[in-house]
């Protein structure tokens, strides 16, 4: 287990890292807005540009600390990583997230490059104006979303593996409650 | 004395990392809210990998039409 500083370090960045995430996809949604509904050649191409140093820098970083941070303050506290149903499901689906995510920076790099061709063709454009921005951009809203909601209200239900911890936590503190007595009175 | 307090009498925002209070869960059976939110997360991750190999299957179509 981390000592208390420690932990408290991985918790305040874990949380920074998580709303940071969750913040900057968030700012992402009037990029796709200007580039879904303009016709207009220069704010689409600025648009996908930005959202493209938004994505690689900001995102994409954050997602990978908030899933790492995350991992290193399940395992080394008491919450385990697979012994609550509500950090299955949270690991679950950060993971199914930050896999989509790098799925979609991959493709939207390669839309970048097409936006800074010095002209757009009709068929370049219609590459650019690709409905997917909003799907991921509002898909992994509501996922974070998900997790903040199950990190915070942490609902009961532990899994068979947790179940068998416990009873082995329990266990051992009876076993050290015995001894306790005997050694006092020797 | 060791006082057991609740996951309501904690509230929801109370750090319980460090506490035995989430030892107050006493058996292995699944929840239904855990039941429910799996069966909602399985459709999804179902309904993603369709997506996918729809629009896989369609670029290979276009890409045939177009030669």
């Amino acid at each position: 287990m981390m000592p208390p500083r420690v932990r408290k370090l991985a918790l305040a960045v874990h949380l920074t890292s998580s709303i940071g995430w969750a913040g900057a996809a968030v700012a992402y949604v009037p990029l796709v807005v200007a580039v879904l509904s303009s016709d207009d050649q220069p704010v689409v191409r600025e648009a996908i540009l930005i959202m493209n140093s938004i994505d690689w820098f900001v995102i994409v970083p954050l997602a990978y600390l908030a899933l790492a941070t995350g991992l290193v303050m399940s395992l080394g506290t008491p919450w385990g990583l697979f012994r609550h149903w509500w950090v299955v499901f949270s690991l679950l689906l950060t993971l199914a997230a930050v896999f989509v995510l790098t799925e979609y920076s991959m493709s939207l790099r390669a839309m970048a490059a097409v936006a800074s061709k010095p002209t757009l063709s009709h068929s370049d454009l219609g590459m650019l104006k690709d409905p997917g921005h909003a799907v991921h951009n509002l898909g992994g809203i509501v996922v974070l979303l998900v997790v903040a909601v199950l990190n915070i209200y942490k609902p009961q239900g532990v899994t068979r593996h947790g179940w068998r911890k416990q009873q082995e936590r329990r266990v051992a503190a009876t076993r050290r409650r015995k001894r306790r007595p005997a050694l006092s009175q020797s | 004395m060791l006082v057991m307090k609740t996951d309501r009498e904690l509230g929801p925002t109370a750090d319980r990392s460090n506490s035995e209070d989430q030892d107050i869960t006493p058996s292995p059976g699944t929840p239904q809210w855990v039941k429910v939110f799996g069966a909602i997360v399985a459709a999804l991750a179902v309904a993603f990998v369709l997506v996918r190999i729809t629009m896989v299957l369609l670029r290979f179509a276009i890409g045939v039409q177009h030669g």
